[in-house]
C-alpha cells in the first residue's frame, strides 16, 4: 500500500484558560489515502473542527499546537515555514468553513476572489483566472455565472456564499479538501448537488476530502470511512459500512440512535443519549463517556481506554467494554 | 388520533405579502410572496409537519397561522373563530391557545429573567393567581419538561442549550395552549439532545392532547414526529398527505426531488438510492415563475417534453386517494419510475 496522502500523529492542540489548560484536539492521529473520503463525526464542542484547523496550522489565539505531527505527503506541516504553509492552505489544501460571510471579503466582487486564489497559486492571467471563475461558479450551480461574478458576496443568498466558497476551495484542483459543515445550511437540493460535484472532482482528479460534520447522513452517504470524536478524542474509527453496522463504543451507538433511521418505528420515543458531553476542564478520570454510558463497569470510571482494533478493517475503538475480553457483545 | 376529527386550525387561501425595496440601483418596490395562496386544515391532536427549503414561505406559514403575522390574503380560522374578525382584545384572549416555539433557545429568552419569570410571564398575562399558586405552577410546568424546581431561581446563562430549550417550552406550555407551532425547534441542537427533546414533544402531545405544527428542514425528523405532512415550494403547498404516504411514494415531482435528497444514516441504503439531482436554484418568491412555480426546475416536465399547461396555468392542489397533489401530470408523476426507492428509506 503507497503512503497516506495525509498522516496524522498524536496531534494536540491546547487552550490555555485562567481555569487551566485544555487540550481540545487530544492526541489525536488517522489517515487519509489518496482519493479517500473521510468524515469527521461528532457533537459541538468534541474537537472536530480544532482538529481540522489544527492539520494547516490556522488555531485561533490563545490555541496552539502542543505535539504530534501532520504529514502532507512526506511534508511535515508542523515543522513548515511560513513560506511553505503559504503553498499549502489554498493551493494543495482545499478549505471550506461553516460561516460564508465572515470568509469573503465584502468589498470585491466574487470572480476577482475566486480569481485572486487561481492567479496567486497557479500563476493564470487576469482573463484566464477570470474565464475558469465563471466556469467554477456554474459547476457549483449559481445560474447565470456569466453575471453573478460580477455580484458582491451580499448579493447572494447564505447558501450561495457557501457554493462560493466551495468554488474557490476547489480552484486550484487541491489534492485535500477540508469541508467543516461545508453544507450543512444548505438547502436539502442543494446539498445534493454540491455533494455530487465533489464526489465527481475526488473521482475525476483523485482529490481526498476530509468531511467534517455532525450530520450521520453524509457520513453514511458520502463517506468512504469515518472517525467519531468525543470530548477531545477520537473514540471510533473505520470503514463507514462497520461502523454503521456494528458500532464498538457506545457513544457511537448512542449518536445513530439518537436520530431517526430506516428502522426507527415513526412516533416512538428515540434512545437518547442522557446527560450532556462533559465539561472540557474537567474530563472524567477514567473514559470520558463513562457519566452517560449504559454499559459501565468499574474500570471505566478509573482507568483511561486506549483507541485499539476492532477485528474490521482498520477499525478501532475506544471502549473497555468491547475490548477483547470485554462485556459487550453487540450494541 | 382519529382522522375525522374536527379541524382546530383551517388557512384558506392564505397569503403573506412584504413589500421590499429592490436592491441596488433598481429604484421601485416590489412584493415579495412569501406565502402565496395556502389553504389547508391541521386537526386537533394531530402533529402536522412542514417541510421545505429555506424561503419556501414554512416559517411565515407557520406564523401567520397563530396570529404573529396578519395576512395579507385569504383567512385563518382557530378553532371557527376567523383571526383577522377579532378585535386586539379579543385576540389577546385567544393568544394563550396558541403558541411557538423558536428555534434559537438563546435569542428567544430575555437573559436579564430568572426562570421563574420567564415560564411565570405569560401565567400571569392570561390569569390572575397569588404568588404562591404562579411559584406551584412554575415548579409543576419544570417537572413536566425534565427540568429540576432548582432551576427557577436561575438565569437562561446558566443553562445548557437542550436545557433552554426546555425552558422555551414550558413558556410556551404556560398559558395552556391547544396549539403549538414547533419553528426549527430540535435543529439548533446536538443529536443527542435533539433525540431528547423530540421525545419531550412528542410525550407532551400525548400527554396535554396538544396540536402541534413541526416545521423543519430536516426531513427524518419530521418524519418521525408528523402524523400528516405539508410539502412547500414558492410559498405555496405542493402536496399534502399521512406521513408514511408522502414519504414512501411522493407523487409531486418536486416532493420526490425533495426527499430523494434528503439522506439517511446508513451506508447499504444510500448506496442502493438513486437522487433526482434538479437544476438551478429556487427562484426568487418576489418573481414566482409562471404556471407551475416548480416547472423551470421539474423533472418531470422536461421527460414530458414541456407541456404548454405547465407553463401557462398555475397548478390547484387536487385530491385523490387521500393524498392532496398541485401538479397538472399528477397521475403521470405517480407512474413515473425515477428509480428511487424511498420505499426501502422510508
Amino acid at each position: 500500500m503507497s503512503a497516506p496522502l495525509l498522516s496524522v500523529d498524536n496531534l494536540t492542540t491546547v487552550f490555555p484558560t485562567p481555569a487551566g489548560v485544555f487540550p481540545a484536539v487530544d492526541r489525536v492521529s488517522f489517515d487519509i489515502a489518496r482519493g479517500e473520503t473521510v468524515g469527521l463525526v461528532g457533537e459541538s464542542g468534541c474537537g472536530k473542527s480544532m482538529t481540522a484547523l489544527s492539520l494547516i496550522r490556522l488555531v485561533p489565539r490563545p490555541g496552539r499546537l502542543a505535539g504530534g505531527r501532520v504529514l502532507l505527503d512526506g511534508v511535515d506541516l508542523t515543522a513548515a515555514s511560513a513560506a511553505q504553509l503559504r503553498q499549502v492552505r489554498g493551493r494543495r489544501v482545499g478549505m471550506v468553513f461553516q460561516d460564508p460571510m465572515s470568509s469573503l471579503n465584502p468589498t470585491l466582487p466574487v470572480g476577482l476572489q475566486i480569481a485572486e486564489t487561481m492567479r496567486v497559486h497557479l500563476g493564470l492571467s487576469r482573463k484566464q483566472a477570470h474565464n475558469r471563475a465563471v466556469d467554477l461558479l456554474g459547476k457549483v450551480g449559481i445560474p447565470d455565472p456569466r453575471e453573478r461574478v460580477e455580484h458582491y458576496p451580499h448579493q447572494f443568498s447564505g447558501g450561495m456564499r457557501q457554493r462560493v466558497m466551495i468554488a474557490i476551495a476547489i480552484s486550484c484542483d487541491p489534492v485535500l479538501l477540508l469541508a467543516d459543515e461545508a453544507t450543512t445550511g444548505l438547502d436539502v437540493t442543494i446539498q445534493a448537488q454540491i455533494l455530487e460535484l465533489l464526489a465527481q472532482l475526488s473521482a475525476e482528479l483523485g482529490t481526498s476530502i476530509l468531511f467534517i460534520t455532525h450530520d450521520l447522513g453524509l457520513a453514511a452517504g458520502a463517506c468512504d470511512r469515518m472517525i467519531v470524536m468525543y470530548a477531545g478524542q477520537i473514540v471510533e474509527s473505520g470503514v463507514v459500512d462497520d461502523i454503521f453496522e456494528q458500532p464498538r463504543m457506545p457513544y457511537t451507538r448512542g449518536l445513530f440512535d439518537s436520530v431517526p433511521g430506516p428502522e426507527t418505528e415513526p412516533g416512538s420515543p428515540l434512545r437518547a443519549i442522557p446527560g450532556a458531553p462533559p465539561d472540557l476542564l474537567h474530563h472524567p478520570p477514567g473514559c470520558r463517556f463513562e457519566p452517560r454510558c449504559a454499559h459501565v463497569r468499574g474500570a471505566c470510571g478509573t482507568g483511561a481506554p486506549g483507541l485499539s482494533g476492532r477485528g474490521g478493517e482498520r477499525h478501532e475503538a475506544r471502549c473497555f467494554g468491547t475490548e477483547e475480553k470485554g462485556w459487550i457483545d453487540v450494541l | 388520533m382519529s382522522s375525522e376529527a374536527a379541524p382546530l386550525v383551517v388557512a384558506d387561501d392564505v397569503a403573506v405579502h412584504f413589500p421590499a425595496r429592490a436592491s441596488g440601483l433598481r429604484r421601485g418596490r416590489h412584493v415579495i410572496r412569501a406565502v402565496d395562496g395556502v389553504s389547508l386544515a391541521i386537526r386537533r391532536g394531530e402533529t402536522f409537519g412542514l417541510v421545505g427549503e429555506s424561503g419556501s414561505g414554512k416559517s411565515t406559514l407557520g406564523r401567520a397561522l397563530i396570529g404573529l403575522r396578519a395576512p395579507t390574503g385569504g383567512r385563518v380560522a382557530f378553532d371557527g373563530t376567523v383571526l383577522g374578525d377579532l378585535d386586539a382584545r379579543a385576540l389577546r384572549a385567544q393568544r394563550r391557545r396558541f403558541q411557538i416555539i423558536f428555534q434559537d433557545p438563546f435569542g428567544s429568552l430575555n437573559p436579564r429573567l430568572r426562570v421563574e419569570d420567564l415560564v411565570g410571564e405569560p401565567i400571569d398575562l392570561h390569569r390572575r393567581v397569588s404568588r404562591a399558586d404562579r411559584a406551584a405552577e412554575v415548579t409543576a410546568l419544570l417537572a413536566r419538561v425534565g427540568l429540576p424546581p432548582s432551576a427557577a431561581r436561575r438565569y437562561p446563562h446558566e443553562f445548557s442549550g437542550g436545557q433552554r430549550q426546555r425552558i422555551g417550552i414550558a413558556r410556551a406550555l404556560a398559558g395552556g395552549p391547544e396549539f403549538v407551532v414547533c419553528d426549527e425547534a430540535v435543529s439548533a441542537l446536538d443529536v443527542s439532545i435533539q433525540a431528547q427533546i423530540l421525545n419531550l414533544l412528542m410525550e407532551l402531545r400525548e400527554g396535554l392532547g396538544l396540536t402541534l405544527l413541526f416545521i423543519s428542514h430536516d426531513l427524518a425528523v419530521v418524519r418521525h414526529v408528523s402524523h400528516r405532512v405539508a410539502v412547500m415550494y414558492l410559498g405555496r403547498v405542493v402536496e399534502v398527505g399521512t406521513a408514511s404516504d408522502v414519504y414512501r411514494l411522493p407523487i409531486h415531482p418536486y416532493s420526490r426531488a425533495l426527499l430523494s435528497g434528503s439522506r439517511v444514516a446508513d451506508p447499504k441504503v444510500e448506496r442502493t438510492r438513486a437522487r433526482i439531482v434538479l437544476r438551478g436554484d429556487v427562484p426568487s418568491p418576489s418573481a414566482p415563475p409562471p404556471g407551475c412555480r416548480f416547472h423551470p426546475r421539474c423533472w418531470l416536465y422536461e421527460r414530458l417534453g414541456g407541456p404548454e399547461a405547465c407553463r401557462r396555468d398555475d397548478p390547484v392542489l387536487v385530491e385523490t386517494a387521500g393524498r392532496t397533489v398541485a401538479c397538472h401530470f399528477a397521475d403521470e408523476a405517480r407512474a413515473s419510475d425515477t428509480g428511487l426507492l424511498t420505499a426501502q428509506v422510508y
